[in-house]
């Protein structure tokens, strides 16, 4: 049985939940990666972010990336929880958990995960600083 | 709405709903506009969306469009830059 939940939040990403989805008796290996806010971007200083998003569009298009990490590696379960809204330093933006049987499945389904989740779902940043703000604007397929 | 037009719904993101001041509207299309049509029309009223050449990303209900794709009544249609979730 495969298994995914991905999830926008407005509020703080919830870690055990996330974990708790993917858990598994045929799963040896849990990776997470966790994206977190830095206090530094291109040499200037961080205050918060704010990430914005096409809410039903990004929902879509994170189901569409468990469903390509389900079928394509040998994983038991796939959870990807992105926030929105204003986001401190040091605060989880997306946090994307794979089991599977052996580690460098998982590994592996985790890394194309996040990959693929930076180039397609709509989820823009803009990054606050001390003396302005600025959206982040990402690469696109042809870069 | 004439006969020979089609009425979408247009969502804007990031920063281009900042520089159109835009984050919905309706809008009347002639019957055949592509999404590359659509966005050359966009252009023409939102002259600051010629400075993101190709990086213009345009959906229609919901899912990337080509440039050829046609619009058709009641499409919605989402127009956005180049997408940055994560954390880097």
């Amino acid at each position: 049985m495969s298994r995914s939940l991905c999830e926008l939040t407005e509020t703080p990403i919830d870690r055990s939940r996330l974990l708790k989805s993917v858990r598994d008796p045929a799963a040896g290996a849990v990776v997470v990666f966790d994206g977190v806010v830095r206090n530094q971007a291109g040499g200037r200083s961080v205050r918060y972010l704010e990430y914005h998003c096409y809410p039903e569009m990004a929902l879509l298009e994170m189901r569409k990336i468990a469903h390509s990490v389900l079928r394509d590696f040998p994983v038991v379960a796939v959870a990807i929880i992105h926030r929105t809204g204003r986001l401190e330093i040091g605060e989880s933006s997306v946090q994307i958990a794979v089991s599977s049987a052996h580690r460098a499945d998982a590994f592996r389904a985790c890394l194309f995960a996040i990959d693929t989740l930076k180039r397609a779902v709509p989820i823009w940043k803009k990054e606050h600083y001390l003396d302005g703000e600025c959206w982040i604007e990402g690469a696109t397929n042809d870069e | 709405m004439s006969d020979d037009h089609v009425r979408i719904q247009l969502r804007l993101f990031a920063s281009f709903s900042e520089l159109t001041g835009q984050r919905e509207l309706e809008l009347d299309v002639p019957q055949g506009t592509t999404v590359g049509g659509l966005r050359h029309i966009l252009e023409q009223q939102y002259p600051a969306l010629r400075a993101y050449g190709n990086h213009v990303l345009i959906a229609v209900n919901y899912d990337y469009a080509d440039a050829g794709r046609e619009l058709h009544s009641g499409d919605e249609v989402g127009i956005f830059p180049p997408v940055s979730g994560g954390s880097f």
